[in-house]
């Protein structure tokens, strides 16, 4: 695996963020995924892809930029910065973030592990309606 | 680092884990120089990026107090690869500020032929 051949996947999860491409984003992650959102929450896999089930979550755009891999062994390390335009139960939730991806190669197919957001400065979390 | 606990890999990251807590909470540098991958990178809680020798330096303007962890998940991936995320509280002086945070911290370790080494480490604000 290279730094070439990462990015190409992170392209591919970038685009399947705007396209709510759920079938993508389950390809991508291992059983295991967690995303550790910038407010401290975590999600497991299954809640990480319902994000985008009943429109909850919408994103119109998404940069992953600035970006520096890391390649040990099967073992790959993103840190970059994650730049959104989406909105979530119709308010926005826009952000940009800091982010480090773990991808890892060990059981063939290169999976995303684990993807984290920081906020740079301080994050505003949209209003949601709760029950 | 060698490895121990019998090839345990996540008993070995989680030794390694409180060996690398306690050398934050208490800026021991040969520990954490030992510890860190050369070409380690971090993320902090407001989303600066500090590298190797940049994190351990650090310490001559940061200063735990208090270093508690809670919510340990250890995961590991074959045997060179483990994620451990945890909710760390802290309290601590930054040059003149007394501060004290919550954050979800996650920490990524590497094999590398026999010994671990941080690779990442990430601090994201616990949200009220």
């Amino acid at each position: 695996m290279t730094s070439n051949q990462v990015a190409q996947l992170e392209e591919r999860w970038r685009t399947a963020e705007v396209a709510g491409d759920t079938a993508t984003l389950d390809q991508l992650t291992a059983p295991e995924f967690r995303l550790v959102g910038p407010l401290g929450f975590v999600l497991t896999k299954p809640q990480w892809l319902q994000r985008y089930q009943g429109g909850g979550l919408v994103t119109t755009a998404l940069e992953w930029r600035e970006v520096d891999t890391q390649i040990v062994g099967d073992t790959a390390v993103s840190v970059g910065i994650h730049d959104q335009q989406a909105s979530y139960q119709g308010r926005p939730s826009d952000g940009t973030f800091r982010s480090i991806h773990v991808w890892q190669g060990g059981g063939g197919e290169w999976q995303l592990l684990s993807i984290q957001l920081s906020p740079i400065g301080t994050f505003t979390p949209p209003r949601v309606e709760r029950p | 680092v060698t490895t121990s606990r019998g090839g345990d890999p996540g008993a070995e990251v989680k030794d390694l884990q409180d060996e690398f807590d306690r050398a934050e909470l208490h800026a021991d540098a040969a520990v954490l120089e030992r510890l860190i991958a050369d070409d380690f990178q971090s993320i902090g809680p407001k989303g600066f990026v500090l590298d190797k020798e940049q994190w351990i330096s650090r310490h001559s303007y940061f200063r735990y107090h208090a270093l508690d962890t809670s919510e340990v998940d250890i995961r590991t991936y074959g045997d060179h690869t483990a994620i451990v995320r945890n909710v760390q509280r802290n309290r601590a002086t930054h040059r003149d500020d007394e501060v004290a945070l919550t954050v979800r911290v996650s920490q990524v370790w590497i094999r590398y032929e026999a010994a671990w080494r941080l690779v990442a480490i990430q601090f994201s604000p616990m949200g009220a």
